[in-house]
């Protein structure tokens, strides 16, 4: 593994036995995340980006109701093989995670400024006056406005915006390395939202923090990513850097869903939708998982999975015809 | 061209809390509106700037505590009371989430045909199953759907559902209060063009509410911006998306994140956050977060001042 990757997701497959079944969420998922990178990973509801980062994180539901294969190697020891008590030190302290939806990530009957304290508490043993003016500094650099009033505030009393500070200040209290943010700013409003990215890019930008941005959106993709994974039914169909991507996107689910977005100032009189629905995941289809709703498909499509294939600078794409 | 809704200055206020701490807010402080048939109006705004207590205005869910709406020619409600003979079935809606709108309980034939219950009461079993089967077919759902539950449904399939139960009774206007913010892209750009062909072809209004600025904009005829209950900036899409005036309207463009890098990338935030409605600055009220602010608009609320016949707003200084 080249000292420049900080993550390596190796053949990732996560499959959940259901009543009707199993649901192969992610089916064979490939990829790597440079030191100081923030890579977007973009999906549609069902398309396995949220699993993924769960596996990451390793907060999937125990065996035999969730069955992962593969290699999650962070900073080259591979998470997947690791002990609980190993991942405890790591998830918070290296890795750590915000997520949609504030009002459930915190606790409710807990000052912000405590649900703070935890994380320098148990990563770093803080107590009295340093874990006070831990908290007080993790609220700072989420840019939170009056920082000691916030500290002694509950969440409740905050708006959303500020609730989702108080989670990033738990989430990059202990200057992880690698941040997940899975669909983070989804329930903020735009000027905030653009607000809490730029916060992200920042923490980039001065501590060379590492970033997975999982999210529906490619507005956020296009502000903050270096680099852009899509994924479909479970797989990842096409990768690139984010400036290759919105120039030339290869893939026709990639194409398709830049087309389905409505952009500001166009004036267009029908978005051009994708039609039909993404494939049920306990019977995928045979051949490439998009066939179904895919407008050029060939026989090939529909008998045999694509693998992805190099097409230029870091820029592959799992699809038959623009493989040959 | 006719109007299906009318609204005059209408204002909703709201009491909080427990005595002594009792405090009275308005949600919507002063909007007036009004959609012409086959129209459609959007409304943008972020979180707690009344754009839903609006749509539940104009929906007859709440009265407006002072103003007065029309709904066709007839006055539905004014100051504080609503018109009990009004008209039903006109206005319907389609809300947020139709994992959560739609009854898991009952078929979708005893879901679609509910408001027939209301507006039609004489309808037999057979009229019934035909109106909703009709509906059906506008949204492109199958009628076989009409013997199946909400869970054998995808969201779109559901979101396709609530609004046949919304067409049903032959409304003029139907309210789509963030009608397609919980749907996938590729199902949203589905949804959005089904609405779309259905104006064409019924000729019915939209309320159209969004925080997500270009879906507004691409939906609209008209767009308003509203701002701590007010309308601050009105005007068609292209007036608002091209020509924006009102400071806000800027900031709220230029935080849009569209699909596209370089727009993405020049986007800038404004400062801040939306104030406390328990207690909205004074003069105008947005003038804490307004980088054009002068002296002047920390005291004086502002006129509306119409530009032209369509496009007009809340705020003097340039």
């Amino acid at each position: 593994m080249a000292g420049d990757e900080i993550l390596r997701v190796e053949d990732l497959h996560v499959t959940f036995s259901g009543r009707g079944g199993d649901v192969h969420a992610v089916n064979g998922v490939n990829l790597t995340v440079r030191r100081g990178e923030i890579l977007g990973i973009v999906g549609e509801s069902g398309s396995g980006k949220s699993v993924t980062s769960a596996a990451i994180m390793g907060v999937l539901p125990p065996a035999p109701a969730c069955r992962v294969h593969g290699k999650v190697l962070f900073e080259g020891v591979d998470l997947l093989s690791s002990s609980e008590r190993a991942m405890q030190s790591i998830r918070g302290r290296q890795i750590s995670m915000i997520l949609q939806d504030p009002l459930s990530a915190l606790n409710p009957v807990m000052k912000t400024g405590d649900q703070i304290a935890e994380v320098f508490r148990i990563h770093h043993g803080l107590s009295g006056r340093s874990l006070m003016d831990a908290v007080i500094n993790a609220l700072k650099r989420v840019r939170f406005p009056s920082p000691e009033r916030g500290a002694a505030s509950w969440p409740h009393q905050l708006s959303g915006g500020m609730r989702q500070r108080v989670v990033g200040a738990i989430a990059l209290g202990c200057e992880p390395d690698l941040l997940i943010a899975d669909e983070a700013t989804t329930a903020l409003d735009s000027t905030i939202q653009l607000q809490y990215l730029d916060l992200i890019k920042e923490r980039q930008r001065i501590d060379g923090l590492s970033v997975v941005v999982i999210t529906h959106d490619f507005g956020v993709v296009a502000r903050i990513c270096d680099r852009v994974a899509v994924m479909y039914a479970g797989k990842v169909v096409e990768e690139a850097p984010v400036e290759t991507l919105f120039s030339g996107p290869r893939h026709p689910y990639t194409k398709a869903l830049l087309n389905a977005v409505p952009k500001l100032n166009t004036d267009l009189s029908r978005l051009e939708a994708i039609e039909g629905v993404p494939p049920r995941l306990w019977s995928p289809p045979v051949g490439c998982s998009f066939a179904p709703r895919c407008a050029g498909s060939v026989v090939e499509c529909t008998t045999r999975p694509p693998v992805p294939v190099a097409i230029g600078d870091h820029h592959s794409v799992a699809c038959w015809r623009v493989a040959s | 061209m006719t109007i299906v809704v009318a609204a005059r200055h209408v204002a909703k206020d709201y009491t909080v809390g427990k005595f002594p701490e009792r405090r009275t807010f308005s949600a919507v402080a002063d909007v007036s509106l009004s959609i012409g048939s086959g129209e459609t109006l959007g409304i943008v705004g972020e979180s707690g700037c009344g754009k839903s207590t609006l749509s539940r205005l104009v929906l007859g869910l709440e009265a407006p505590t002072r103003g007065e709406i029309q709904i066709g020619s007839e006055t539905v409600a004014r100051d504080g009371q609503l018109i009990k003979s009004r008209p039903r079935g006109l206005v319907q809606a389609v809300m947020q989430d139709p994992g959560s709108s739609l009854n898991p309980k009952l078929r979708i034939s005893t879901i679609v045909t509910e408001p027939l219950k209301v507006t039609e009461p004489g309808l037999g079993r057979a009229e019934l199953l035909e109106r909703a089967g009709a509906a059906l077919d506008l949204v492109g759902l199958d009628r076989s759907s009409l013997s199946k539950f909400p869970h054998q449904f995808s969201g779109g399939q559901k979101q396709r559902v609530a609004i046949a139960r919304a067409l049903v009774s032959n409304p003029r206007l139907i309210v789509l209060d963030e009608a397609i913010s919980s749907l996938d892209v590729s199902v949203a750009a589905q949804v959005m063009n089904l609405l779309k062909g259905l104006q064409d072809r019924l000729g019915i209004s939209y309320l159209f509410i969004s925080h997500q600025l270009a879906a507004v904009m691409y939906m609209s005829h008209h767009v308003s911006v509203m701002y701590m209950g007010r309308i601050v900036e009105t005007g068609t899409a292209a007036e608002i998306g091209r020509r924006p005036r009102h400071p806000y309207t800027h900031a709220l463009l230029g935080a849009a994140l569209p699909a596209d890098i370089v727009q993405a990338r020049a986007a800038k935030a404004v400062g801040g956050e939306v104030p406390d409605p328990l207690a909205p600055p004074s003069g105008c009220t947005f003038h804490s977060r307004c980088p054009r602010a002068i002296e002047r608009c920390a005291t004086v609320v502002p006129a509306w001042i119409a530009r032209s016949p369509t496009h007009g707003l809340l705020c003097d200084v340039d």
